[in-house]
C-alpha cells in the first residue's frame, strides 16, 4: 500500500498547480475579451473601405493596380509566421509552426528566393530549430497589436513589391473564426488577388443608385484605396492571431484545471484508503497482541 | 434615400483601423481635403474624396470639436459623412514637441531619388499640419 504521506505531498503539489492554471486561466479570460474588442472595433474600418470599393467599382472604373496583378513569375517570395510569444496555449503554436514549415516547403520547391519572417518568439524559436534562418522577427506583439505597428511592417513590404523585391507575400495566422473555432489560415496577401467585394450581395443590399462625386478622381482614390486596404488586411491578421492565441490560452488553461481537479479527487481517495488501510492494521496488531496476552 | 427629408441633421463618423473614435450628429463639418479644406452642410451632394493630413472640425450647436486627421478617405452620401483615417487625434492632444522633433529631423536627413523625396514630402507635410492644429488648438 503506498505511503499516505507521500500522496499527501503529491496532491499538495498538484494543488498550487491547479491555483496557477485556474489564475492563468481567469487572466487570459481577462485579456481575450479587451483582445475581442478591439478586434471588433476593427471590423467597422474594413466594412467601411469594403463599401468604398464597391461604390468605386459601381462608377465603372477598371479596378487595376499594380497590387492587385499576378506577376508572371514569381522570383521572390516571403513567408510571415505569426505565432504568440508564449506557450501554455494547447497546440496554438504548434499548429501554426507545422502550417508554416510545410508552406516554407512548398515555397522553396518552386521558388528561387524565399525569405521567412516570424513573429512571436516561440515561432522564432522553431524556425531556429528547423535551421531556417529568419530575415526579420519580431517580438514586440502581444495581445494588444497596434496599427501603427503593424503599418510599419506593412510599408516596407509594399515598398518591396512595389520597387520588385518581392513578388509575393504569404501569411500564416490563426483566424477567428468563433470562440470555439479558431482554424490555421495560410492566405497570399500580396498580390492582393481582390478587393474582398462580395459584389452579388452588395449589389443587392445597397441598391442605391447614388452617383458620387469624386474628389480628385476615382483612379487616384483607389490608388490609395489598394494600399491600405492591404495594410487592414495585415493588421487584421494581427489582432486575429492575438484574440485566438488568447482563447486557445484559456481553453487549454481550462482544460489544465480541470484535469487537476480530477487528479486531486483520485489521489485523495487513496490517500484515504491507504490511511484507512494503516489505521485497520493497526487496530489488527493491538486486537492480535491483547489476544497474545490471554 | 427616403429619410433624409424627415431629418436632416448630419451624422458623423470617423473610423480608424483600430476603433471607432467618433459617432455623432453635426450641423457642419470641416475636412481636410488633399488640396484644401471642404466644408459640408447638411444634405450635401453624394462624394467620396481623398483627405491630407490637417483639421477636421465639428460643429454641432456652438460648440466645435477639432480633430487631427492623418490622410484617408471621406464618403458622404444620405447626410452622413464617414471618415476613413489611419490616425485620428483630438487636437488637444497633438504633441506639438514632437511633430516639431519630428520636422526637425525629416528637414535634416538627406534624401535622393523620387521615391525617398516624396516620402519625405509626406512626413513634411504630416508635421507641418500636426503643428498647425497643435497651434490653433492651444
Amino acid at each position: 500500500m503506498a505511503n499516505p504521506k507521500e500522496l499527501d505531498k503529491r496532491r499538495k503539489s498538484i494543488r498550487n498547480m491547479r491555483r496557477i492554471t485556474r489564475t492563468m486561466e481567469l487572466i487570459a479570460t481577462a485579456r481575450f475579451k479587451k483582445a475581442m474588442d478591439r478586434a471588433s472595433a476593427a471590423t467597422a474600418y474594413t466594412e467601411r473601405i469594403t463599401q468604398l470599393v464597391s461604390d468605386l467599382t459601381k462608377a465603372g472604373l477598371e479596378v487595376s493596380h499594380p497590387l492587385l496583378e499576378q506577376r508572371e513569375q514569381t522570383e521572390n517570395a516571403k513567408l510571415l509566421v505569426l505565432t504568440g510569444n508564449r506557450g501554455f496555449c494547447g497546440g496554438f503554436n504548434g499548429n501554426l509552426l507545422r502550417a508554416g514549415m510545410s508552406r516554407w516547403n512548398d515555397l522553396t520547391s518552386s521558388i528561387p528566393h524565399v525569405g521567412a519572417e516570424a513573429s512571436g518568439k516561440k515561432g522564432i524559436a522553431g524556425f531556429g530549430f528547423q535551421g531556417i534562418e529568419l530575415e526579420e522577427q519580431f517580438t514586440q506583439f502581444e495581445d494588444k497589436p497596434t496599427f501603427d505597428e503593424v503599418e510599419v511592417i506593412a510599408n516596407r513590404y509594399l515598398e518591396d513589391y512595389l520597387a520588385g523585391k518581392l513578388d509575393r507575400l504569404d501569411v500564416v495566422y490563426m483566424k477567428f473564426n468563433s470562440i470555439a473555432r479558431q482554424s490555421v489560415a495560410v492566405e497570399t496577401l500580396l498580390p492582393l488577388g481582390s478587393l474582398q467585394v462580395a459584389t452579388e450581395d452588395e449589389e443587392e443590399a445597397s441598391s442605391s443608385d447614388t452617383i458620387y462625386e469624386f474628389l480628385p478622381s476615382p483612379a487616384s482614390i483607389l490608388e490609395e484605396v489598394v494600399p491600405t486596404s492591404f495594410k487592414v488586411k495585415l493588421f487584421k491578421c494581427f489582432l486575429d492571431s492575438a484574440v485566438s492565441e488568447q482563447v486557445a490560452r484559456m481553453v487549454a488553461m481550462k482544460a489544465a484545471t480541470d484535469n487537476a481537479g480530477d487528479l486531486i479527487k483520485e489521489l485523495s481517495m487513496r490517500y484515504n484508503r491507504a490511511r484507512q488501510g494503516r489505521i485497520t492494521s493497526e487496530l489488527m496488531d493491538l486486537v492480535g497482541g491483547v489476544e497474545a496476552l490471554k | 434615400m427616403s429619410t433624409e427629408t424627415s431629418t436632416s441633421a448630419l451624422r458623423c463618423i470617423i473610423v480608424t483601423p483600430e476603433e471607432t473614435v467618433l459617432e455623432c450628429e453635426a450641423d457642419f463639418i470641416a475636412l481636410p481635403l488633399f488640396d484644401g479644406e471642404l466644408g459640408i452642410a447638411p444634405l450635401h451632394s453624394p462624394m467620396i474624396g481623398r483627405l491630407g493630413f490637417g483639421e477636421l472640425r465639428i460643429r454641432s450647436g456652438s460648440d466645435t470639436t477639432r480633430y487631427y486627421v492623418g490622410g484617408g478617405f471621406v464618403q458622404v452620401a444620405d447626410n452622413l459623412v464617414s471618415v476613413l483615417t489611419n490616425r485620428a487625434i483630438k487636437s488637444e492632444a497633438v504633441d506639438s514637441k514632437t511633430a516639431q522633433k519630428l520636422l526637425d529631423d525629416v528637414l535634416k536627413t538627406k534624401v535622393a531619388g523620387d521615391d525617398q523625396i516624396e516620402i519625405r514630402d509626406r512626413s513634411v507635410s504630416q508635421a507641418r499640419a500636426q503643428l498647425r492644429v497643435a497651434k490653433r488648438s492651444s
